[in-house]
């Protein structure tokens, strides 16, 4: 828990919140129908009070997708467009287990998991350092929320810029950054320092959630247990292929995942070229396929979401799959989300627990799930029926 | 160097995924597209087709211009109007010299209704009876049901379809059932996912379907197919055997059931799609208008002589195909996610869906519909609504495997998508739907594993495969969804294929191109 912790009022924050908006810009949720976005909004009034998160992560902000990484004309050369600046962005009401994944994305990208900062990913930082991230701790965690099983929430140590706990009365602000403690300089006159009824009060609400959800919730990311099977290569062949039966290859999974980070480069003709693909051909030129030696044209280099969970994916060029069967890159996934060897990789679990994969999972194989089955597999006893518990 | 797409607004907009009959709802922030939570049929879920959704609205392949061509002359762009009134002349003149009834029109499911309404009307300003479209596939009429239905089921038979591939979203509700200890029985040839997890799977040939789904049918099972049943020759079975309170005959595409509430099927004295192709290949039908669909995906070679034979042809498309390359006149048209108007789901409901993109090419089809009919007068004022479809006889009977023929040669459901022209529009759907496209570019015949070790052959060598009518050259995949004893050939080689098989025939009942499950054998080069 970082040291610094501020007391303001309701009426304080949202002041707060008005001047950011004012000259940035302020992204948070908003509703339509019974769905929360995080969009921008021109002041704080605009925000939704009762949320719990979004299906949308908020790496989309980071890795947009499509995302146009380069323009450039042919015959001549390579033009890569200027650098715009990023727009700065102040998150407020992000999630603890969002927090905890764009960290982990900040990791990969930066270059530090590697040990590499001269690969980091330059667009993916210059939108990052222009990002203020004012988190705020759950309180009434969904159905398939399971953050306390991965050290993901319902607050976290680190990560964000503030992180803000509603109280009773105004809110409680722990500072975690630089740049967090710039801003409580900036409106040190809307702040107190936070008193001891209040840090209980913080405390006595987060322990609140953490038990309710161990007495309450009937999800688990059984890390330990699953953890051990899939280091430990325990599980056999059938485990695998029964889970890929149950896969659709829908790609959501990653797509909504915090921390997931896999990505698709691809050159195509720019936007409305209107190229065919050559008649009864193959694997066309365009779009996603290498740009033909002779081609002329403006064309761009684009990045997409990607999921490792996908055939195309692990397609090499020439036509071999060397992880050919679903069930084969299901392993792959568990195996980047629960292993003791990613761990030691990265830092922390490849899940913070948002619960997100078992929302928009169609063959009902969410986190929760599978590690259930692997525990399963571990004790011996029969595998659990993920559709019992599918979303 | 930044790119990232700055979103401007703070509106969360509506729209539906264009492919489907599942009907889910998308929201696209910037052009990323996510499922709606809320949603009772999308419940937080799309599959790949629908996430890769927002790749269309930049697409290379996006038609933003109008092009002409003077006949003979390549494709050049040309101002909107300029093309527009061209069509609207050359047609006008079409209609003097060789009457109404030379003008054909190919509507698609991926219209709103208003659009496929406004088709409508225009068929009845030019006055012609030939409006039709290539996605109706096997849609048949009757009842709707809806996801309510499955959860409410105490027994479900699945007849012939993968829902994972057809119908994700029903596939998703079925496994829901079986984890609740429902019983699923699958009536089909091919293991696909549900053939494996489903309670029984009651394995029957290519065609045989209707007949072992009759008999294992129990009086309160709910009944699922969709249009694989038809596109091998038994829609008459199926509409005439399977139809019934507890059947739900889903929807191929997004709004499929919205072509037939605008009458959009063969009309009294009028031409089905395929029939509208045949003529205009023989010279008989002198235009055609291509509303938002490529005859060439399916049928290439059929196509290619339409067009040839047609005096004009005016393509409207979001995206450039192989039908827009070989038309007279290219007009843009939108996606979905640029109109605001109605879709009927898959459960008959009328789903409203709003911009959710600002369109690229300021046009759409529905517009150029409206637009050209002004411009050829005529009759003013709506069209009258037509009759309701009127199916013909059964088609002939599929084969059996002789001693000679011992394998059935049938269509693989499992590669519809491959041949929409919007998946091949995204960059991530196309990948996967593709990827044995790219590497067997000459079309194969997919086979059971033990089936290849059984013939002597080996995944990627190439084959003769041959029926009593004759036979064509393909190259061999091996695959264990494939039930040993049939020969599935992908969708993208149904004409070739059905051509030289003698497979590909027009079923009299629903009067769509089908493909009639023939006995054939597997030679060695
Ligand atoms: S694996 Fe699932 S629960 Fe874990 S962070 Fe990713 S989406 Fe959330
Ligand atoms: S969300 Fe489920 S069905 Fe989709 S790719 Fe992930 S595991 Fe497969
Ligand atoms: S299930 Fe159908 S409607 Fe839903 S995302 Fe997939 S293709 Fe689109």
């Amino acid at each position: 828990m970082s040291d610094a912790r501020y007391w303001a009022s309701a009426a304080a924050l949202e002041g707060i919140l008005d001047r950011l908006a004012a000259e940035r810009t302020l992204i948070g949720p908003v509703r339509r129908g019974g769905d929360v976005y995080f969009r921008p909004v021109q002041r704080a009034a605009d925000l939704c009070r009762d949320y719990v998160n979004a299906l949308e992560p908020p790496k989309r902000w980071f890795l947009p997708t499509p995302e146009r990484l380069a323009r450039y004309r042919l015959p001549g050369g390579v033009s890569v467009p200027g650098g715009d600046t990023p727009r700065e962005l102040v998150f407020f009401g992000i999630r603890s287990c969002d927090v905890a994944g764009l960290a982990q994305l900040t990791r990969f990208f930066s270059g530090e998991t590697v040990g590499r900062p001269d690969v980091a990913d330059g667009p993916f930082m210059a939108r990052r350092e222009r990002t203020t991230i004012l988190s705020v701790v759950c309180q009434d965690p969904a159905e398939t929320c399971m953050c306390v099983c991965c050290k993901g929430g319902p607050a976290l140590d680190a990560g964000y810029d503030w992180q803000l706990t509603a109280l009773t009365s105004g809110w409680l602000i722990e500072v975690g950054s630089a740049k967090g403690r710039e801003l409580t300089t900036r409106f040190a006159s809307s702040l107190a320092p936070a008193g001891e009824r209040q840090l209980a009060e913080q405390a006595g609400r987060i322990a609140g959630v953490v038990e309710s959800f161990h007495r309450h919730s009937t999800r688990r990311v059984q890390s330990m247990a699953a953890g051990r099977m899939v280091s430990q290569g325990r599980l056999p062949e059938a485990f695998w292929s029964a889970l890929g039966e149950r896969c659709v290859e829908c790609g959501g999974c990653a797509f909504v995942c915090p921390t997931c980070n896999c990505f698709n480069v691809v050159d195509a003709p720019e936007a409305g070229s209107g190229v065919l693909p050559p008649a009864g051909g193959p694997e066309p030129a365009v779009p996603g396929g290498p740009v033909a030696t002779g081609a002329e044209g403006t064309f761009e280099r684009i990045r997409l979401r990607d999921s490792c969970q996908l055939a195309g994916f692990v397609r090499q060029y020439g036509g071999s799959y060397p992880r050919a069967t679903c069930g084969e890159r299901c392993r792959t996934r568990f195996f980047h989300k629960l292993s003791w060897q990613f761990v030691a990789r990265v830092g922390t679990l490849g899940c913070t627990g948002c619960g997100r994969c078992v929302q928009v999972c169609l063959g009902g194989i969410g986190i929760d799930a599978v590690s259930q089955r692997m525990t399963d597999a571990l004790v011996g006893a029969p595998a659990a029926a993920p559709a019992a518990k599918g979303a | 160097m930044s790119t990232a797409l700055a979103p401007a607004d703070t509106a969360v907009n509506l729209t539906a995924c264009p492919f489907c009959g599942s009907g889910c709802t998308l929201t696209l922030a910037d052009a990323e597209a996510f499922p709606v939570l809320g949603d009772p049929v999308t419940r937080g879920a799309l599959c790949l087709r629908g996430w890769s959704a927002g790749e269309l609205l930049d697409s290379p392949l996006r038609v933003l211009s109008a092009r002409m061509r003077i006949r003979g002359s390549p494709l050049a762009k040309a101002p909107l109007e300029t093309a527009l009134d061209h069509a609207a002349s050359r047609l006008a003149a079409i209609r003097a010299k060789h009457g109404p009834a030379s003008i054909g029109i190919l509507a698609s499911a991926r219209l709103t209704l208003e659009e496929l309404h406004l088709l409508a009307g225009l068929a009845h300003a030019i006055g012609t009876p030939h409006l039709d479209a290539l996605q109706r596939l096997g849609t048949v009429p009757g009842p709707s049901l809806g996801l309510d239905a499955i959860a409410l089921a105490q027994g479900i038979l699945v007849v012939g379809t993968d829902l994972s591939v057809r119908h994700p979203q029903v596939h998703r509700r079925v496994l829901q059932a079986l984890g609740r200890g429902v019983p699923v029985r699958f009536v089909g040839a091919n293991a696909g996912p549900l053939a494996t997890l489903a309670t029984e799977w009651i394995r029957r040939l290519p065609g045989r379907e209707v007949e072992a789904a009759v008999l294992a049918a129990r009086p309160d099972d709910l009944v699922l197919w969709s249009s694989e049943l038809a596109l091998h020759g038994q829609g008459g079975p199926a509409l005439r055997r399977l139809g019934g309170a507890h059947s739900w005959r889903l929807p191929d595409f997004v709004n499929q059931l919205g072509l037939q509430e605008a009458g959009i099927h063969p009309r009294a004295g009028g031409l089905a799609a395929y029939e509208m192709l045949q003529r205009a290949a023989a010279g008989q039908l002198k235009a055609l208008l291509v509303f938002a669909d490529d005859p060439f995906e399916f049928f290439p070679a059929l196509a290619a002589r339409a067009f040839q034979g047609a005096e004009f042809v005016l393509v409207t498309d979001a995206v450039a195909t192989r039908a827009a390359e070989a038309a007279d006149v290219v007009l843009p048209g939108s996606l979905l996610a640029e109109k605001a108007g109605t879709l009927l789901a898959a459960d008959g409901s009328r789903r409203a869906i709003e911009v959710a993109h600002v369109a690229r090419a300021g046009m759409s089809e529905g517009e150029v519909a409206r637009r050209l009919a002004a411009a050829l007068g005529g009759k003013a004022g709506p069209a009258p609504r037509a009759a309701a479809f009127a199916p013909g006889p059964d088609g002939a009977a599929p084969d059996a495997p002789t001693p000679d023929y011992p394998l059935i040669a049938a269509l693989d459901g499992a590669t519809l998508w491959s041949t929409h022209p919007l998946v091949g529009a995204t960059v991530t759907a196309r990948r996967e739907v593709w990827g044995p496209r790219t590497d067997f570019p000459d079309g194969w015949v997919t086979i059971h594993p033990a089936a290849a070790k059984a013939l002597g052959v080996r995944h990627g060598w190439t084959v003769r495969l041959e029926s009593d009518c004759g036979g064509l050259l393909l190259a061999v995949r091996t695959d264990p969804h494939a039930a040993p004893g049939t020969a599935l050939v992908p969708m993208h080689c149904w004409e070739r294929a059905g051509t030289a098989l003698g497979a590909l025939e027009v079923d009299p009942c629903l009067r769509i191109p089908v493909f009639r499950p023939r006995a054939v054998r597997i030679g060695r080069q």
